[in-house]
Protein backbone atom coordinates (compact mmCIF):
# COMPACT_ATOMS: atom_id res chain seq x y z
CA UNK A 1 0.00 0.00 0.00
CA UNK A 2 2.71 1.92 -0.62
CA UNK A 3 0.67 4.42 -3.31
CA UNK A 4 -1.98 6.01 -0.94
CA UNK A 5 -1.93 9.39 -2.21
CA UNK A 6 -3.28 10.30 0.83
CA UNK A 7 -3.00 8.67 4.41
CA UNK A 8 -4.61 9.77 7.29
CA UNK A 9 -1.54 12.19 8.71
CA UNK A 10 -2.28 13.98 5.56
CA UNK A 11 -5.37 14.69 6.67
CA UNK A 12 -5.68 17.76 8.71
CA UNK A 13 -9.63 18.51 10.38
CA UNK A 14 -10.48 22.01 11.40
CA UNK A 15 -7.17 23.81 11.93
CA UNK A 16 -6.75 27.26 13.72
CA UNK A 17 -4.64 29.29 11.00
CA UNK A 18 -4.49 33.17 10.65
CA UNK A 19 -2.91 32.87 6.71
CA UNK A 20 -1.80 31.05 4.22
CA UNK A 21 2.11 31.10 5.15
CA UNK A 22 0.64 29.79 8.36
CA UNK A 23 -1.24 27.07 6.98
CA UNK A 24 1.03 25.54 4.48
CA UNK A 25 4.00 25.30 7.33
CA UNK A 26 1.81 23.10 9.26
CA UNK A 27 0.22 21.29 6.78
CA UNK A 28 3.63 19.69 5.14
CA UNK A 29 5.31 18.51 8.16
CA UNK A 30 4.28 15.17 7.23
CA UNK A 31 5.31 15.22 3.78
CA UNK A 32 8.83 16.49 4.94
CA UNK A 33 9.06 13.97 7.88
CA UNK A 34 7.36 11.41 5.11
CA UNK A 35 10.39 11.87 2.99
CA UNK A 36 7.57 12.86 -0.20
CA UNK A 37 9.12 16.51 -0.36
CA UNK A 38 12.31 18.06 -0.22
CA UNK A 39 12.30 20.62 2.77
CA UNK A 40 11.80 24.13 0.79
CA UNK A 41 8.54 22.46 -0.39
CA UNK A 42 6.55 24.76 1.86
CA UNK A 43 8.38 28.03 0.89
CA UNK A 44 8.11 27.11 -2.51
CA UNK A 45 4.60 26.64 -2.18
CA UNK A 46 3.58 29.88 -0.67
CA UNK A 47 5.96 31.84 -3.18
CA UNK A 48 4.18 30.50 -6.19
CA UNK A 49 0.88 31.37 -4.46
CA UNK A 50 2.03 34.55 -4.57
CA UNK A 51 2.21 34.72 -8.48
CA UNK A 52 0.00 32.19 -9.63
CA UNK A 53 -3.00 32.01 -6.94
CA UNK A 54 -5.15 28.88 -6.03
CA UNK A 55 -8.17 29.81 -5.06
CA UNK A 56 -11.27 28.37 -6.45
CA UNK A 57 -15.08 29.96 -6.16
CA UNK A 58 -16.82 26.60 -5.82
CA UNK A 59 -19.93 26.37 -3.37
CA UNK A 60 -21.01 26.60 -0.51
CA UNK A 61 -17.15 26.63 0.47
CA UNK A 62 -14.13 28.12 -1.09
CA UNK A 63 -11.74 26.07 -2.31
CA UNK A 64 -7.84 26.29 -2.27
CA UNK A 65 -5.31 24.13 -4.84
CA UNK A 66 -1.79 25.12 -3.79
CA UNK A 67 1.46 23.44 -5.62
CA UNK A 68 4.42 24.04 -7.09
CA UNK A 69 6.54 22.43 -9.13
CA UNK A 70 7.41 18.87 -9.66
CA UNK A 71 11.06 18.96 -8.86
CA UNK A 72 10.85 19.93 -5.23
CA UNK A 73 8.35 16.76 -5.19
CA UNK A 74 9.99 12.88 -4.28
CA UNK A 75 6.50 11.07 -4.14
CA UNK A 76 2.74 12.38 -5.15
CA UNK A 77 0.54 13.42 -2.65
CA UNK A 78 -2.36 15.24 -1.27
CA UNK A 79 -2.73 16.64 1.74
CA UNK A 80 -6.56 17.62 3.27
CA UNK A 81 -7.25 20.75 5.45
CA UNK A 82 -10.25 21.78 6.61
CA UNK A 83 -9.88 25.47 8.12
CA UNK A 84 -12.01 26.58 11.34
CA UNK A 85 -11.91 30.14 10.41
CA UNK A 86 -11.95 30.16 6.61
CA UNK A 87 -8.59 32.57 5.40
CA UNK A 88 -8.95 34.91 2.84
CA UNK A 89 -7.35 33.91 -0.97
CA UNK A 90 -6.85 35.14 -4.40
CA UNK A 91 -8.84 33.60 -6.77
CA UNK A 92 -6.81 31.32 -9.74
CA UNK A 93 -6.34 33.36 -12.83
CA UNK A 94 -5.38 36.58 -11.51
CA UNK A 95 -8.29 38.78 -11.79
CA UNK A 96 -7.04 40.02 -8.26
CA UNK A 97 -10.75 38.45 -6.80
CA UNK A 98 -10.32 37.51 -3.03
CA UNK A 99 -12.46 34.43 -1.50
CA UNK A 100 -12.74 32.85 1.80
CA UNK A 101 -11.40 29.13 1.63
CA UNK A 102 -12.40 26.64 4.18
CA UNK A 103 -11.12 23.50 2.41
CA UNK A 104 -7.47 23.01 0.96
CA UNK A 105 -6.12 20.29 -1.06
CA UNK A 106 -2.25 20.63 -1.23
CA UNK A 107 -1.31 18.86 -4.41
CA UNK A 108 2.57 16.88 -4.08
CA UNK A 109 2.71 16.29 -7.14
CA UNK A 110 6.28 15.01 -9.62
CA UNK A 111 6.31 14.80 -13.25
CA UNK A 112 4.69 10.98 -12.81
CA UNK A 113 0.95 12.39 -11.77
CA UNK A 114 0.23 13.21 -15.16
CA UNK A 115 -1.17 9.15 -15.85
CA UNK A 116 -3.10 9.18 -12.61
CA UNK A 117 -4.00 12.28 -13.26
CA UNK A 118 -5.35 13.61 -9.75
CA UNK A 119 -6.16 17.13 -10.60
CA UNK A 120 -8.95 15.81 -12.97
CA UNK A 121 -10.01 13.20 -10.01
CA UNK A 122 -10.20 16.32 -7.67
CA UNK A 123 -12.08 18.41 -10.00
CA UNK A 124 -14.56 15.41 -10.06
CA UNK A 125 -16.13 17.18 -6.91
CA UNK A 126 -15.65 20.84 -7.18
CA UNK A 127 -18.93 21.24 -8.12
CA UNK A 128 -20.34 19.03 -6.11
CA UNK A 129 -21.91 20.67 -2.75
CA UNK A 130 -22.54 17.88 -1.07
CA UNK A 131 -19.23 16.42 -1.33
CA UNK A 132 -17.49 19.46 -0.26
CA UNK A 133 -20.06 19.54 2.71
CA UNK A 134 -19.31 16.44 3.99
CA UNK A 135 -15.36 17.31 3.45
CA UNK A 136 -16.11 20.44 5.43
CA UNK A 137 -18.01 18.86 8.32
CA UNK A 138 -16.34 15.36 8.63
CA UNK A 139 -13.87 13.61 10.39
CA UNK A 140 -10.46 12.83 9.46
CA UNK A 141 -11.85 9.44 8.92
CA UNK A 142 -14.60 10.14 6.95
CA UNK A 143 -12.38 12.57 5.01
CA UNK A 144 -10.16 9.84 4.51
CA UNK A 145 -13.77 7.24 3.18
CA UNK A 146 -14.45 10.29 1.34
CA UNK A 147 -11.38 10.52 -0.57
CA UNK A 148 -10.72 6.54 -1.38
CA UNK A 149 -14.33 6.14 -1.99
CA UNK A 150 -15.37 9.51 -4.29
CA UNK A 151 -12.49 10.67 -5.01
CA UNK A 152 -10.60 7.58 -6.11
CA UNK A 153 -7.14 8.95 -4.71
CA UNK B 1 -9.51 25.70 -42.09
CA UNK B 2 -7.72 24.12 -39.10
CA UNK B 3 -7.22 26.40 -36.07
CA UNK B 4 -4.83 26.46 -33.28
CA UNK B 5 -5.61 26.13 -29.31
CA UNK B 6 -3.33 27.23 -27.24
CA UNK B 7 -3.87 25.98 -23.19
CA UNK B 8 -1.86 28.19 -20.83
CA UNK B 9 -1.43 27.72 -16.84
CA UNK B 10 1.30 29.13 -14.72
CA UNK B 11 3.88 25.83 -14.73
CA UNK B 12 2.28 23.22 -16.92
CA UNK B 13 2.42 20.94 -13.83
CA UNK B 14 -1.42 20.75 -12.87
CA UNK B 15 -3.87 22.60 -14.04
CA UNK B 16 -2.67 22.67 -18.09
CA UNK B 17 -3.79 19.11 -18.77
CA UNK B 18 -6.72 18.57 -17.16
CA UNK B 19 -7.96 21.82 -18.88
CA UNK B 20 -7.34 20.58 -21.89
CA UNK B 21 -8.39 17.32 -21.89
CA UNK B 22 -11.94 18.58 -20.79
CA UNK B 23 -11.93 21.39 -23.89
CA UNK B 24 -10.90 18.13 -26.41
CA UNK B 25 -13.25 16.11 -25.48
CA UNK B 26 -15.89 18.66 -25.34
CA UNK B 27 -14.73 20.03 -28.98
CA UNK B 28 -14.65 16.21 -30.48
CA UNK B 29 -18.35 15.46 -28.98
CA UNK B 30 -19.50 18.49 -30.76
CA UNK B 31 -17.59 17.37 -34.22
CA UNK B 32 -15.34 19.86 -34.18
CA UNK B 33 -12.39 17.81 -35.51
CA UNK B 34 -10.35 20.79 -36.90
CA UNK B 35 -8.53 22.00 -34.03
CA UNK B 36 -4.63 21.51 -33.32
CA UNK B 37 -3.57 22.00 -29.85
CA UNK B 38 -0.53 22.74 -27.56
CA UNK B 39 0.13 23.99 -24.01
CA UNK B 40 2.90 25.72 -22.21
CA UNK B 41 3.19 28.07 -19.04
CA UNK B 42 2.42 31.16 -18.96
CA UNK B 43 6.34 32.79 -19.13
CA UNK B 44 6.44 31.13 -22.74
CA UNK B 45 2.96 32.21 -24.27
CA UNK B 46 4.98 34.96 -26.36
CA UNK B 47 6.95 33.16 -27.83
CA UNK B 48 4.77 30.24 -28.70
CA UNK B 49 1.79 31.73 -29.30
CA UNK B 50 2.63 32.69 -33.04
CA UNK B 51 0.04 30.35 -34.55
CA UNK B 52 -2.31 30.38 -32.00
CA UNK B 53 -5.70 31.61 -32.94
CA UNK B 54 -7.35 31.27 -29.38
CA UNK B 55 -5.92 30.78 -25.98
CA UNK B 56 -7.44 29.06 -23.15
CA UNK B 57 -5.53 30.43 -19.70
CA UNK B 58 -6.30 29.31 -16.13
CA UNK B 59 -3.22 32.23 -14.89
CA UNK B 60 -3.52 35.87 -15.44
CA UNK B 61 -0.70 36.74 -18.90
CA UNK B 62 0.80 39.67 -17.77
CA UNK B 63 0.84 41.38 -21.26
CA UNK B 64 -1.47 42.09 -23.94
CA UNK B 65 -2.16 39.84 -26.94
CA UNK B 66 -3.49 39.99 -30.40
CA UNK B 67 -5.16 36.87 -29.91
CA UNK B 68 -8.55 36.03 -27.37
CA UNK B 69 -7.85 34.58 -24.02
CA UNK B 70 -10.81 33.01 -22.37
CA UNK B 71 -10.65 32.50 -18.78
CA UNK B 72 -10.25 28.48 -17.92
CA UNK B 73 -11.44 28.80 -14.39
CA UNK B 74 -14.57 27.35 -14.94
CA UNK B 75 -13.06 24.24 -16.17
CA UNK B 76 -11.54 23.50 -12.87
CA UNK B 77 -14.45 24.45 -10.78
CA UNK B 78 -17.00 23.29 -12.65
CA UNK B 79 -19.69 25.83 -11.75
CA UNK B 80 -20.30 27.82 -15.04
CA UNK B 81 -18.26 25.16 -17.08
CA UNK B 82 -21.18 24.88 -20.07
CA UNK B 83 -20.59 28.56 -20.98
CA UNK B 84 -17.29 29.08 -21.70
CA UNK B 85 -17.15 25.26 -23.28
CA UNK B 86 -19.85 26.73 -25.69
CA UNK B 87 -17.53 30.72 -25.93
CA UNK B 88 -14.83 28.06 -26.83
CA UNK B 89 -16.36 26.58 -29.12
CA UNK B 90 -18.13 29.74 -30.74
CA UNK B 91 -14.54 31.23 -31.07
CA UNK B 92 -13.19 28.48 -32.73
CA UNK B 93 -16.10 27.89 -35.76
CA UNK B 94 -16.14 31.65 -35.75
CA UNK B 95 -16.95 32.52 -39.25
CA UNK B 96 -17.13 29.49 -40.95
Amino acid sequence: MNDLLTELNNIFVDIEVSNFEELILLITKPLVADGDVVEEFAEQVIKREENFPTGLPTEPYGVAIPHTDSKFVRKNKVTIATLKQPIEMEVMGGTDEKIDVSIVFLLALGQSNKQLNILQKLMGILNKEDVLTRIKEGSKEKIYEITKNEIQL
Amino acid sequence: MVKNLLFVCATGIATSTAVTEKVMEFLKEKGVTNVNYSQTNVASVRSNSDDADLIVSTTKIPYELDIPVINGLALITGVGEEKVLNSIYDKLTEGE
